[in-house]
């Protein structure tokens, strides 16, 4: 079972950090030196999330790159975990507008470092999409992802407008993406609809201020 | 010397029965002994009929068993029984253990058991909570005590047997032919007739006083036990928790069956919360004839609560998760990356429920709405024909149940727990109509 696979693999950390010294956590150290460890990856992971959500998306990326510190050549068949966290490292890169700077691996400074991580970001998600089909969330922030892309913000309009069709745009973001594209579009109506969803959803400040598309665009 | 007409018409002096002359006087007092002898008969008759309309008037009516139940197929039964997954929350001879991320009450009996291994302060938090998700009664005297015909009743239409156990029965979507099978396979046996003639049902009225049964059980629709269950400021014990109401009994319980169970409920049931309080043979006869045919009030009709208007401040997704889906819900509507893959039966399936792939741990999850019956997506905020959102629709109906109807076509939810409160019920309406802050 995964759960036994975890705690055996945590119980050899454990040891293996005890024997260079280094203090566990988060359980106390027995007397007799053995000690279960109880999965600290999924609660780190879902801290990540929260900060996303919270819009503190580079604490977000520094959350999972201490879990995944090699994501980016992460494979979308690791796990569910490994999953869920490659996502939030794309939503982190798009909603940076591709300037995620974290680690070694990732930087976004000039506008070609920011295209390829919002290219790894579209390419994340379009691979989630096909692992995870029919998923209203992945799906939203594919969206987003594309209509940061010039050059796909005819995908990302029809993804987005058939998801808003259904009530199933999961983000503000996702909103304020389609808004966007609206804008872009001609259409004023559907504009301001998106635009008021996106505000009454929005968690934070800002949220909602149309974006500029990002270096990639054409 | 006034006449009467004898027995047989004829005119007879009233003191001597004669008929008048001296021969006629001869004859009658030779008639007074069949006189006598016929008067005496008709007394006999008289006060043997009187006897029997007295004693009619003040013996109860014995209770008789219900005309056997159509049959339904066993074996069909017990594979409807693995379908449905009856064994999630009913351990049972007849149905496969499940592992402890498909048991409804595994994880919190070992919580409360301090099985469970989690970070210490984690546990004394989760204590707290799942005090009152700890007990689930078992079907082990299923197949000896229980009727069929209730038992099918009760699959299609469940009620509420233990006033308090927080968990009840869910409602499952079990057509009348399953419910059949099951109800056959789980309660095979046919009833045989029990005869309570000489027990004493005020006897078994003050027994069930002096015994103290009270202190568990509620007997609604008689005069209330002078002994009562302990209001739980706390959660119930295990005893009280899983005590049903009397009042079901005679609808529920075979005669006989209740016969041996208050004889020995351990010798029945090994391990029972039940006590063995040390009845005869007689006491537990007038004890089981009161139960069954002491004369109830009509259950009081009860309506949904009032509906409360949305509040005027601003409420979030963190609020309604914190109050609502992420006390309750997401049980059954959980988020399988996070649970091992099991999602639980409003997700990823189970209680006979495909998956509906509706998670309710997240604020994506609950965005990203459920499979329909096609695998199309729909939102749980759609509006259902009178213009309420599905998810609401749903918590409103849970009330409607909780009040003995049920809404067409709307399964309510929390399935197997009790209804949100109104406050709950504002908060999420709210919630929703804010636009869904996150």
């Amino acid at each position: 079972m995964r759960s036994n696979l975890i705690i055996r693999a945590a119980l050899a950390a454990g040891l293996a950090s005890m024997a260079l010294g280094a203090a566990a956590e988060p359980a106390s150290a027995c007397d007799n030196g053995v000690q279960i460890v109880v999965d600290t990856m999924t609660p780190r992971i879902a801290r990540a999330e929260r900060a996303l959500r919270e819009g503190k998306h580079t604490l977000a990326a520094v959350g999972v790159l201490q879990v995944f510190p090699n994501i980016r050549q992460g494979q979308i068949t690791e796990g569910p975990l490994k999953l869920r966290a490659m996502r939030l490292m794309a939503l982190a890169a798009v909603r940076t507008d591709g300037a995620l700077t974290a680690g070694k691996q990732w930087r976004g400074t000039t506008a070609e470092e920011q295209r390829a991580n919002i290219e790894w970001a579209i390419a994340t998600l379009r691979g989630l999409d096909k692992v995870r089909p029919n998923t209203p969330s992945i799906q939203t922030d594919l969206g987003e992802a594309l209509a940061k892309d010039g050059r796909s913000s005819a995908e990302a309009l029809t993804l987005l407008s058939k998801l808003a069709d259904r009530d199933l745009i999961t983000s503000a973001e996702g909103y304020a993406a389609l808004s966007r594209l609206r804008e872009i579009a001609g259409d004023t109506a559907g504009r301001d609809a998106a635009a008021k969803r996106c505000e009454a959803m929005a968690k934070t400040p800002g949220t909602c201020r149309a974006g500029r598309t990002s270096g990639a665009a054409a | 010397m006034p006449r009467w007409p004898d027995l047989w018409g004829r005119s007879v002096n009233a003191m001597t029965g004669s008929a008048g002359d001296g021969e006629a006087q001869a004859s009658g007092l030779r008639l007074w002994p069949a006189r006598l002898a016929t008067a005496a008969l008709v007394a006999l008759v008289v006060l043997v009929v009187l006897v029997a309309a007295i004693g009619c008037r003040s013996s109860p009516p014995e209770p008789s068993p219900p005309p056997p139940a159509p049959s339904g197929d066993v074996a069909r039964g017990l594979a409807l029984i693995q379908r449905y997954e009856c064994g999630r929350c009913h351990d049972g001879a007849y149905m496969d253990p499940q592992p402890r991320n498909k048991h409804c009450f595994r994880c919190h009996q070992d919580i409360l058991a301090g099985r469970f291994d989690a970070p210490p302060e984690a546990v004394r938090e989760w204590r707290q909570r799942v005090r009152h998700l700890a007990f689930v009664p078992s079907l082990a005297l299923s197949q000896t005590h229980y009727r069929r015909a209730w038992m099918e009743r009760f699959l299609l239409n469940p009620t509420d047997l233990r006033p308090h156990l927080v968990p009840t029965m869910p409602r499952l979507a079990l057509s009348p032919s399953e419910a059949r099978d099951i109800a056959t396979a789980i309660a095979p046996g046919d009833e045989p007739a029990v005869s309570f003639r000489g027990a004493d049902a005020a006897r078994g009225r003050e027994l069930l006083e002096t015994k103290g049964c009270g202190a568990c059980h509620l007997f609604t629709g008689v005069p209330q036990l002078s002994t009562t269950p302990p209001s739980s400021g706390g959660a119930p014990t295990a005893p009280v928790a899983l005590a049903p109401d009397l009042r079901a009994a005679r609808e529920k319980l075979r005669a006989d069956g209740l016969l041996e169970w208050l004889l020995d409920p351990a010798a029945v049931k090994p391990g029972t919360q039940m006590p063995d309080v040390g009845l005869s043979r007689s006491e537990a006869r007038d004890i089981a004839l009161y139960i069954l045919t002491a004369p109830l009030d009509a259950v009081k009709t009860t309506s949904p609560p009032a509906r409360l208007p949305t509040l005027e401040r601003h409420v979030t997704y963190d609020e309604v998760s914190q109050r609502v889906f992420r006390k309750t819900c997401w049980h059954c509507h959980s988020e399988p990356d996070y649970a091992i893959g099991e999602g639980g039966p409003g997700n990823t399936g189970g209680f006979g429920f495909k998956g509906r792939g509706l998670s309710l741990a997240d604020y994506d999850g609950v965005a990203s709405g459920m499979l329909d019956e096609h695998g199309d997506r729909q939102s749980v905020f759609a509006p259902m024909p009178d213009g309420t959102p599905r998810l609401l629709a749903a918590l409103l109906a849970r009330q409607v149940e909780e009040a003995g109807e049920s809404v067409p076509g709307v399964r309510g939810m929390p399935l197997g727990l009790p209804a949100l409160s109104p406050e709950e019920i504002q908060l999420v309406e709210t919630w929703i109509k804010e636009g869904r802050p996150e």
